[in-house]
């Protein structure tokens, strides 16, 4: 996948979205710095790479962290977009307590419209195991017990999206 | 017999306190009419050639290894799920929301072939632990408490729980993980089965969809034929109104799209139960259209009192009545159907614009037909309001005037066995004089320097409150309009809305003789101007009716579009003693322009108005409605009456002489002091002739 040029606005609508649905947003200007802020968050803690080894699922959900690569942001609603090779993927980011998701700046796009074609594209393949998409928005989340907005019921109490820009600060 | 629980009317007022404001906010920048006038199309276009993108589906999903079964019915899909369960050696099946699996009464049938079936949705799983049905179809467990919930865990485990939501949706977290792993089956249903890619699209919040799905190495989706779309590309537009009109999320934080089988097997199992047939009526296909967001339900004046457990079948509110009639047949919707008050109100949040209420009552006419008429509505609508019979009882009831009298134009109590219709609001007494009498008297020969015009006065301003009539004529004369009356009896809106379509024609075509002419037609009841102006035109179909619908214009929009220029002029005796607030009627907002009219006649006259709560919200009278179910009644008006109250008006404005019937008779029964007046007294008094 080959990044376009970085939109800024687009990048910066993406990062408020995200942070207003309770994403915590950090940005780096190399994928170095963000390996290095992922290791410091990851002393002390049980964490799952994707695409992970093919460890039993169980281990996952003994997992304190999951780090997920994103292909996609859309700066309309601050989602990320996962197209998934396997389940693993899309596991570590739904397990583990905390989700730490990494998207190229270059690949935030306007709406999820603008990569309608390259979604349709990728669920279209006969691969197995199935291809499958993934929009994650902010973390998991329920109000079912008297309207109470609760965090992490099924999925991730915390999701971190880590930006990198290369060019940007 | 239907009761309103108290704490389950609090929490749904909790609910869409928030939801109101967060569904608004989510749509800020969006073109919401553009928006549902896209997808209803996309919805339209969809269902049109449902049996070829179903077969499409099913091609490309077999392609992607996943195996595809068709179910006639309910019965045949939870068979289907049984097999599959046996195949597979399975006793336990895990899943996420799937309103298709309470329709087929899936988890009860497992139950009897000894299969547990386990709900993962928090809500679905707390109503389940407690053996009951979902109260609404985006919260399940609306109804019950943080206490109740506590007490339904620490039933399950065995041990007290603490009774903070964070604490119990914590403990959820962790059993339903241990529900979830080491189950082989997992069962979902589908926001949309997509015909080009053959994938299936899942929008949830809590995740529980994603782990369903995944963990499982057998995954079940469970969907009804409607929701296959073309592509990417539908999907997406659905994407686009599903969670602001669900949730008022701008997007929820899970969307899956899954191609076939992740590791096993996938099957997918579409369902028909009779939508088929749904499809082939060319009235109510579009209900078909439904996405199940329940906006309409968080709008449903009637849903917000009773709540999902006594308005459903399985499907809840107006919506539900609709799917009740097809897929669990006509007689389970009989009583659905009497529910519905005909305000519309669901009709302007629905994301696929679907014309609910308008339906309902369509189908309270095919009810009629297949299933015979309530005697007592034949009597009604069949015998007295359609013809001549209607002036004789009113005749009757005002040379008995005295018995039926008090001092102050209401009418005596009703006997012991009717008194549920009127101990929460008084009842007028027919006037002495009907308006017809009236009105030759006062106004034949004005003169008419701007035209004449006639008006179409009503049969409740008729015969019980004539004064609204004098009053409107006053001001239309004062502008130099020649007024004329139309003397007809109903314009048969009632029996139209009771279904009986046979004799709201009988009496809808008299009112098209009698009005006869090129004249405007000034309405001063809303029912009557929808009858008029729209209802009668669908039943008659003719060019009369056509040109007759093109003349009604209620009495607010005529002086504004007509007037606007000298209405500021004529107004010397402002009422600044009175604080005005202001009542929209439900057939008065239908017609374009009205309200805005009304509150722009209003503002000239009192200087503000004193905006309440939910000025939309029906006042219960809503024609036999009031009949048919006093006590929804009675709250519906006991909300308007405290709205009236907190606003600090002592005047509440009206266009609707049924509001005006109700609210008076509501305010009296309670001492309130608000005077209610219909929009025409108003401006009478106020205007300098």
């Amino acid at each position: 996948m080959v990044s376009s040029p970085v939109n800024r606005e687009l990048v910066q609508r993406f990062i408020d979205r995200a942070a207003a649905l309770g994403a915590t947003v950090e940005k780096f200007s190399s994928p170095e710095q963000a390996a290095e802020f992922i290791a410091k968050l990851s002393a002390g803690k049980k964490v799952i790479h994707s695409p992970a080894v093919a460890a039993e699922f169980k281990e996952l959900d003994r997992a304190d962290l999951g780090v997920v690569h994103c292909d996609y942001g859309i700066a309309e609603t601050g989602t990320l977009v996962g197209l998934h090779q396997n389940d693993f993927e899309k596991l570590a980011s739904i397990l583990p307590p905390i989700c730490a998701a990494v998207v190229d700046a270059g690949n935030i796009v306007a709406n999820a419209e603008a990569i309608s074609q390259i979604l349709n594209e990728h669920l279209s393949r006969n691969s197995v195991p199935a291809p499958q998409v993934s929009f994650i928005s902010g973390p998991s989340r329920t109000a079912d017990i008297e309207c109470r907005l609760c965090i992490g019921v099924h999925g991730p109490r915390s999701l971190l999206i880590l930006v990198i820009d290369k060019g940007g600060a | 017999m239907i009761k309103i629980d108290a704490g389950l009317k609090a929490a749904l007022a909790g609910f869409t306190a928030n939801y109101y404001g967060n569904r608004e906010k989510s749509l800020l920048g969006y073109d919401f009419e553009f928006l549902r006038g896209q997808l209803a199309e996309i919805r339209d276009a969809a269902l049109l050639k449902n049996a070829e993108l179903l077969d499409r589906f099913q091609g490309r999903a077999e392609g992607h290894g996943a195996k595809v079964l068709r179910a006639e019915d309910g019965e045949q899909a939870n068979q289907m799920v049984l097999e599959i369960m046996r195949e597979h050696g399975a006793d336990k099946l895990v899943k996420s929301k799937s309103m298709v699996s309470e329709e087929t009464r899936l988890n009860h049938f497992l139950a009897e072939n000894g299969i547990e079936a386990r709900e993962t949705d928090l809500g679905e799983w707390i109503v389940q632990l407690h053996g009951q049905r979902p109260t609404h179809m985006v919260l399940p467990a609306i109804h019950l408490t943080r206490k109740d919930v506590a007490r339904i865990f620490s039933q399950k485990l065995g041990r007290a729980v603490p009774e903070e939501p964070e604490a119990l949706v914590r403990i959820a977290r962790e059993e339903l993980r241990k529900e979830i792993f080491g189950v082989k089956v997992g069962l979902t249903g589908a926001n949309a089965l997509i015909a080009e890619n053959g994938s299936m699209m899942m929008v949830t919040n809590e995740g529980n969809g994603r782990l369903v799905s995944t963990v499982p190495p057998v995954h079940i989706v469970l969907a009804s034929i409607e929701k296959v779309v073309p592509g990417m590309s539908e999907a997406l537009a659905l994407l686009r109104l599903l969670p602001k009109a669900a949730t008022g999320q701008l997007i929820t934080s899970y969307i899956s799209f899954i191609s076939g089988p992740h590791r096993e097997a996938q099957y997918i199992i579409i369902l028909d139960n009779h939508r088929s047939e749904l499809l082939a009526d060319p009235v109510f296909k579009e209900v078909l259209r439904c996405v199940k967001c329940s906006s309409c339900l968080n709008y449903c004046p009637v849903y917000l009192l009773l709540g999902g457990a006594q308005y459903s079948h399985i499907y809840m509110g107006g919506i539900g009545t609709l799917l009740t009639a097809w897929i669990h047949g006509l007689k389970e919707s009989r009583d659905l159907a009497g529910l519905c008050l005909g305000c519309h109100r669901c009709e302007d949040v629905c994301p696929c614009k679907i014309k609910i209420a308008d339906l309902v009552i369509k189908l309270r006419e095919r009810l009629n037909h297949e299933l015979g008429r309530p005697l007592l509505k034949r009597l009604v609508f069949d015998g007295i309001m359609s013809g001549p019979q209607l002036n004789t009882v009113f005749k009757f009831a005002r040379s008995s005037g005295p018995l039926l009298r008090n001092k102050d134009a209401f009418a005596r109590k009703l006997p012991k066995p009717f008194q549920k219709y009127d101990k929460f609001r008084s009842l007028p007494a027919p006037a002495t004089e009907p308006l017809s009498k009236l009105f030759a008297a006062k106004f034949e020969g004005a003169k008419s320097e701007k035209g004449r015009v006639k008006i179409f006065a009503g049969c409740l301003v008729e015969n019980f409150y004539p004064e609204i009539g004098l009053a409107a004529a006053r001001v239309l004369t004062g502008l130099g309009y020649g007024v004329e009356l139309i003397q007809e009896g109903c314009c048969g809106f009632p029996a139209a809305n009771a279904g009986f379509s046979g004799a709201a024609q009988k009496a809808f075509s008299k009112v098209l003789e009698a009005a006869e002419g090129e004249e405007k037609i000034i309405t001063l009841c809303p029912t009557c101007a929808a009858m008029l102006g729209r209802k009668g035109h669908e039943l008659v179909n003719s060019e009369r009716s056509l040109r007759l619908s093109q003349r009604v214009m209620p009495f607010s929009r005529f002086l504004v579009e007509r007037e606007s220029a000298r209405l500021q002029k004529l107004i010397t005796k402002k009422q600044p003693e009175a604080r005005i607030t202001y009542h929209e009627s439900c057939h008065h907002k239908r017609e374009p322009g009205a309200c805005e009219a009304s509150r722009v006649l209003l503002k000239n006259a009192a200087g503000k108005i004193l905006e309440m709560k939910s000025a939309d919200l029906c006042c219960g009278f809503a024609g036999t409605f009031s009949l048919d179910h006093p006590e929804l009644s009675e709250a519906l008006l006991n909300e308007i009456i405290d709205a009236i109250k907190s606003s600090g008006a002592d005047m509440v404005a009206v266009d609707c002489p049924g509001c005006l019937l109700q609210i008076r008779g509501g305010c009296r029964e309670q001492n309130e002091k608000v005077q209610v007046s219909h929009l025409a007294e108003i401006l009478a008094r106020s205007f300098n002739f």
